[in-house]
């Protein structure tokens, strides 16, 4: 550990990359406080409006602030700005109620404006405030910020979720079957290409329509994606094991076998670390793996749809039609959200392995 | 007891005698033995997470036809108990899973037909024959090239550690592995559409036998964009799976004996460290090749490929039972094949693996 | 040293940051006041529509010259050649082409006219029976690419009669038309429209009782007796289904329609060409259509659908809302944007009265006339049309569409979005909002339902979304839930297990269709299906005046009977019509006679090359 948090430092990609995903764990965690709305959120007059935040105005001067604007052309949704109409953002304002963690109820939310939005009732009075949107709004008018903090719920989980699961199947069977040969080795892999002729797809359509009943599209998905894992290991494992078979002939193996160590044991403690490197690649290359598998089933039709969201659905909902993709590039932001996630989880990645790896040596320059 | 020990070795005898005398011939007639088996499985799960979902093919089609827009000039869409009953029975849908699975068998391997598929009772053979052709085409080309630039270039940055050149090509990796699919391949096609440089769809707009030298020229042309999409989706994780496991290799003491004993560098990269990342390559070209195959719908889609991936998607959101299984059976086989493939080579490059030998 | 290159690797993600917040922000730089924008809005879209041009069809084509080919697209490979196996729309399209019908309908008149048949009404009102006496053309014959008619089989009545008894009349074979061949008689049972020949070209229908529109049930289109006929006395049902598969060779199927399918290669394309000796010509004698060739490409994405489009592939291409700014603006644009008017359909909301496994609270609500006159006037038809269809869109006021006889533009709906008016309503059957604004029902129930849609259906998932949000405002949670389509549909047609739900759109024609929908028995009488007794009292009236109608011939009887039908239905609002979206099309400049309107869509069928083309 001590290790870790020394090589942390000297990294400084590593250290933006621990930086970014701490940050965007506490977003997930905080989702509610964090974003100024709920996902479901209407701002009935301002479908596919511009991020609207700035930070200079004549009228305010340098504070953060929203300008009013409005609505010019319907067809194309082009906005325009109101002189004089700028409106302070400001911190710790109420808004929308709701439960932090499904328990507390509060209704502050970190920033927002205090003025009303249509004729004069705030949050507090029933009413709505008018709408800050850091990241543009989608074609209801609700907030993408909002949106893309309530679906890295879904998004940020899933991958681990599906990731842990096959992985550990994957070093135990692959890890078995290299380890001991014969029969065991044998049936493990005939099983594993068994599973690996299931096609994944076909698998998600019968799933999704034996699943879902009463689930909302979040939750099947969720759940399609444990099941998924569970018949997912094969690839890997049939990496492990022929890494497992070209490891355990070296001497510290044998030598551990001599001392009577477990297999397990030795699979965990003296092969795993051998394929560190392998291992953590396939980790960090799975989790967008998994967040994106989800774009692909949107646009078949069967991806998350309201009320639940992740990056998934919102990168695809409005994207695959060319022409809001060049009228409303924000809607491109759920992408940008996955590409840091990516980036950061592999340079942490490359990190684990330095650290893991028992042959690493500092290299100098 | 004892006699049925010794018959069995008896029986075994000339068996281990064979595998003793040709390892490699055996090793393949025991996969092909294997593959019979996992085939049957896999048609045997195919039909019975058919019939778990809820309805069938009758029930889904009636179901959407009632929903449908009627035709404006027609008369109504009414559909009766009895007679949706009744089509039941003539396709053999109220038959359990399995005596249905049986007699596809029957028809298959007894009668040598493939059956027609029930919804459009075309036989499935002409269905599946050229658009499996396309899609074998397609994926091995974009394996082959996958294969040879990413060992290239995976080989030549994992020399560069370290280096702005290895985080630029790691980032660009990672920017290209977190892309998503579907808008790669749209922004694709919005630059074939801008630049004017390549056609919008995947395939030429003419059969083969129209004019046949033409159609190879335009297929050339028409499979660039499609196969940059394929390509740039796939480097990123086969670039950085291989530079990760030479660098692996490139960190173990024997390879550091190798440079101290003073090998050259360009021997230590090629001969050595190279030969043993082949190891987790070839193991997973063969589940490359299998995610190729499923993964190439939405390529399919966007690019209008004529794909085996179309025709089997509608057929499983169908239940077109007949049609879902002899394609499964059909890219199983393929994948297998490429499987079997790999072991073999994987056994070529590493001594240290020989077929069931302890 | 290392530091530095970390530093390097970290900073694309920032400049990629900073170039996206850029590119977001810096849309609408002008600055103007409120009153200013709200003209610009209304310019803007007047100036949007501008740029298209209306040109409704049904008349005024010129006679044109042959030649040319078109090319269109169609998402999915034809599934059969046999008309008896098209399910879908693309298969229906390409093999509907060897085939013509007896009558057509011109929407524009409202009126039946001869096709490839005419036909003599003769009523027997004193044995209550009818007969329609059709006579044949004399110039149909079954050809195949490149025949003469001579070298073809004529069309006779034999044809007609064979498809008429052994086909559509054939229950095994599952075709739509064969519940049309009964007629419910006045003691409810169902009795056969029997078909006779009286020559080669005539035949006759012969109704047991008198009906209102006996063209409409009589109408078919038919396919060869002489392939048919051998096919299905070898292999029965069997082999009458399996002939004209998709691996046929094309140039052997007999056609009697505009076109000959000359070439199939399976996911790529398929090409029709013109059968020269068509009977339907033109003032100077040329047989329609024009064009030499026809060409279906096929091409799954919509989006792809569109760069076709765009780089002169396709002919023609119906714009999607978003689509039509890009569409009507590209600069040296060589095609035309048409504007085809309200679409005939329109999605509509639905309420579940039906008992069965529904919970006993929310269907009392919802067996409420006010309770659903309230969703009605809390369904804010004009938002949905400007934000989800871009203001591209008409709300719902009426029950016919526009294309039916009987459609009347003075009946229309009462109930349009007027939240207090809703309130109003509410509170007279005792629901009204607590102190914490939530809406509760006498019993204190707080109002709530779930609004089920199809999970594919975005459109749908948006105009729940605005739906649920006005509901919201006046104290109503409703929770929306895409679904499976197939589940919805199981849950709507077998459990009844839902709440509300959002489906497509249905279009008739005539007052006399939709019969598994309007008669409270029916199987798909959406919000109570197969009511043994209708539960209402105005279900009952609809069921009188829906079997009157069907069987009245005197037209100002019925003209009153189906008045008083549509005011019914928009009182009691079983469904809530959404909005009727505009229909756009582009059709490229180089043809002539191109007329596009909702209600004749573009017929392809008088399309010809401009001059300066060929």
């Amino acid at each position: 550990m001590r290790r870790f948090v020394h090589r942390l430092y000297k990294r400084k990609v590593a250290l933006i990359s621990v930086v970014a995903l701490v940050i965007l764990y506490g977003g997930m965690l905080f989702a509610e406080l964090i974003s100024p709305y709920e996902h479901t959120t209407v701002f009935e007059d301002h479908a596919y409006h511009p991020p609207n935040v700035s930070m200079y105005s004549d009228e305010l001067g340098f504070r953060p602030q929203v300008q009013k604007t409005a609505l010019v052309d319907e067809s194309n949704y082009r906005y325009a700005r109101i002189a004089d109409s700028h409106i302070p953002v400001k911190l710790f304002v109420k808004g929308p109620e709701y439960k932090l963690w499904g328990l507390i109820p509060m209704d502050l939310h970190l920033f927002g404006t205090t003025e009303p939005y249509e004729g004069t009732l705030t949050w507090e009075d029933g009413g709505q405030n008018y709408p800050v949107y850091l990241f543009g709004a989608d074609n209801l008018g609700r907030d993408m910020f909002t949106r893309i903090l309530y679906g890295s719920r879904i998004s940020l989980t899933i991958g681990f979720i599906g990731i842990a699961i096959s992985l550990t199947l994957a070093i135990i069977l692959g890890g078995f079957a290299g380890y001991y040969g014969g029969v065991t080795d044998w049936t493990i892999m005939r099983i594993a290409e068994f599973f690996i002729l299931i096609p994944g797809l076909y698998m998600i359509l019968f799933l999704r329509s034996v699943l879902s009943r009463d689930m909302d599209s979040g939750q099947a998905f969720i759940i399609i994606t444990i099941i998924l894992s569970l018949v997912g290991w094969p690839g890997s494992a049939r990496l492990v094991r022929g890494l497992v078979h070209s490891i355990k002939r070296e001497d510290f193996i044998t030598a551990a076998q001599l001392q009577g160590v477990p297999p397990l044991v030795i699979i965990f403690k003296q092969i795993v670390p051998q394929m560190s490197s392998i291992l953590i690649v396939s980790i960090t290359l799975g989790i967008p793996g998994f967040i994106l598998g989800e774009t692909v089933l949107s646009y078949l039709g069967l991806g998350i749809v309201d009320p639940a969201v992740s990056w998934g659905s919102l990168l695809n909902r409005e994207v695959t039609s060319l022409s809001n993709l060049t009228s409303f590039p924000w809607f491109l932001y759920p992408g940008l959200f996955l590409l840091v996630t990516t980036l950061a989880f592999n340079f942490l990645g490359d990190l684990l392995r330095d650290v893991l790896d028992p042959y690493y040596r500092e290299k100098s320059g | 007891m004892r006699h049925l020990v010794e018959l069995i070795q008896r029986v075994g005898r000339p068996l281990y005698y064979f595998k003793a005398k040709h390892p490699l011939a055996h090793f393949i007639a025991a996969r092909g033995v294997s593959m019979v088996v996992i085939l049957f499985v896999l048609g045997f799960a195919v039909f019975g997470l058919m019939s778990l979902t809820p309805g069938d093919m009758v029930d889904n089609y009636v179901r959407s036809q009632m929903l449908m827009q009627s035709e404006f000039r027609q008369s109504d869409n009414v559909y009766s108990e009895e007679a949706i009953e009744e089509v039941k029975t003539r396709l053999g849908l109220n038959l359990p899973f399995y005596e249905q699975y049986f007699q596809w068998l029957h028809q298959v391997f007894v009668e040598r037909d493939l059956g027609r598929s029930l919804i459009s009772r075309a036989p499935i053979l002409f269905l599946i024959r050229d658009r499996m052709v396309n899609s074998l085409i397609l994926n091995l080309i974009s394996l082959f090239f996958l294969t040879i630039i990413s060992f290239g270039l995976g080989i030549y940055f994992s020399s560069k550690v370290g280096t702005p050149l290895d985080i630029g090509a790691t980032f660009t990796a990672l920017f290209l592995h977190a892309f998503p699919g579907i808008l790669l391949l749209i922004l694709l096609q919005l630059f074939a559409a801008v630049s004017g440089l390549f056609p919008i769809t995947g395939y030429p707009d003419f059969p083969f036998r129209e004019a046949p030298t033409r159609f190879v020229f335009s297929y050339a042309h028409h499979i660039i964009l499609p196969l940059i999409g394929a390509f740039l989706s796939g480097i990123g994780g086969t670039m950085r799976m291989i530079r990760a496991t030479m660098l692996d290799q490139l960190g173990r003491p024997y390879i550091t004996s190798l440079r101290s004993r003073g090998v050259p560098e360009r021997r230590v990269y090629l001969a050595h460290a190279f030969r043993n990342t082949l190891n987790p390559f070839i193991t997973s070209s063969a589940n490359l090749f299998a995610s190729l195959f499923s993964g190439s719908l939405i390529l399919e889609i966007i690019f209008s490929y004529p794909g085996i991936g179309r025709l089997m998607y509608e057929a499983v959101r169908q239940e077109d039972i007949n049609l879902v299984l002899a394609n499964i059976m059909f890219i199983s086989f393929l994948i297998l094949v490429g499987m079997v493939v790999a072991d073999i080579l994987l056994a070529m490059v590493d001594p240290r693996i020989r077929y069931g030998r302890q | 040293m290392r530091d530095s290159k970390a530093m390097r690797g970290g900073s694309p993600i920032i400049v990629f940051a900073v170039v996206a917040l850029v590119l977001a922000g810096c849309g609408g730089s002008e600055e103007i006041s409120e009153e200013d924008a709200e003209q610009a809005r209304e310019d803007s879209r007047s100036a949007l529509l501008e740029q298209t041009t209306d040109k409704p069809g049904g008349q005024g084509f010129e006679p044109g010259e042959v030649g040319g080919t078109w090319v269109d697209s169609i998402n999915n490979d034809p599934k059969s050649f046999n008309t008896l196996n098209a399910r879908d729309a693309d298969t229906g399209d390409v093999a509907g082409v060897f085939y013509d019908a007896l009558a057509d309908y011109d929407p524009n008149e409202r009126e039946w006219e001869p096709n490839v048949a005419s036909w003599d009404i003769e009523v027997d009102e004193a044995e209550d029976s009818l007969r329609v006496v059709f006579t044949l053309r004399d110039d149909l014959y079954w050809t195949t690419p490149g025949q003469s008619p001579e070298e073809g089989v004529k069309v006779t009545s034999d044809d007609v009669i064979y498809w008429y008894e052994e086909i559509q009349g054939d229950r095994r074979l599952q075709q739509p038309g064969y519940s049309q061949q009964f007629v419910t008689m006045p003691d409810g049972s169902d009795e056969r429209i029997r078909v006779e020949k009286i020559d080669d070209r005539r035949f006759a229908m012969i109704y047991p009782r008198i009906v209102a529109n006996p063209v409409l049930s009589s109408n078919m289109t038919f396919g060869p007796r002489h392939k048919y006929k051998p096919a299905k006395d070898e292999d029965g049902v069997e082999g009458v289904l399996n002939l004209y598969s998709v691996d046929t060779d094309v140039t052997t199927i007999p056609s009697m329609g505009p076109y000959h399918v000359t070439e199939y290669s399976p996911g790529v394309r398929v090409v029709l060409e013109r059968n020269p000796h068509y009977w339907d010509t033109d003032e100077e004698g040329t047989s329609y259509p024009y064009f030499e060739r026809f060409v279906y490409r096929v091409v799954p994405d919509r989006n792809t659908e569109f760069l076709l489009f765009q780089d002169g592939t396709k002919d023609s291409y119906t714009a999607r809302p978003e689509d039509l700014e890009e569409l009507v603006t590209a600069e040296d644009k060589d095609y035309t944007v048409y504007n085809g008017g309200e679409a005939l359909g329109a999605g509509f909301f639905t309420f579940n009265q039906n008992p069965e496994n529904m919970d006993p609270v929310v269907q009392s609500w919802f067996s409420q006339t006010e309770f659903r006159q309230a969703m009605s006037s809390l369904l804010n038809r004009e938002r949905i049309a400007r934000q989800v269809y871009r203001g591209l869109a008409e709300p719902a006021r009426h029950f016919f569409a526009r294309a039916n006889p009987f459609f009347d533009e003075d009946i229309r709906l009462e109930y349009t979005f007027d939240p207090d008016r809703a309130t109003e309503l509410l509170a007279d059957i005792g629901i009204e909002q607590d102190e914490e604004g939530v809406m509760r029902d006498p019993d204190g129930n707080a109002v709530e339902f779930t609004i089920n849609m199809g999970a594919e259906n975005n459109v749908g998932i948006d105009t729940a979304n605005i739906f649920a949000d006005e509901l919201d405002k006046v104290g109503i949670n409703a929770k929306i839930r895409p679904i499976d389509f197939q589940q919805l549909v199981e849950k709507v047609r077998q459990t009844y297990e839902w709440e509300a739900v959002l489906l497509g759109a249905w279009t008739w024609y005539w007052p006399s269709q939709g019969s598994n929908v309007w008669p409270s028995g029916g199987d798909f009488h959406i919000w109570h299906p197969l009511q043994e007794e209708p539960a209402t009292e105005w279900e009952a009236r609809i069921d009188e005046l829906y079997n009157e109608g069907r069987f009245t011939a005197d037209e100002a009887r019925r003209r009153e009977i189906y008045d008083e039908y549509q005011r019914l239905v928009l009182e009691q609002v079983p469904m809530l019509w959404t909005v009727h979206p505009l229909s756009f099309a582009g059709v490229r400049d180089k043809w002539n006679n191109v007329f596009y309107d909702t209600l004749n869509g573009l017929d392809t069928r008088y399309l010809y090359l401009k001059d300066e083309f060929r």
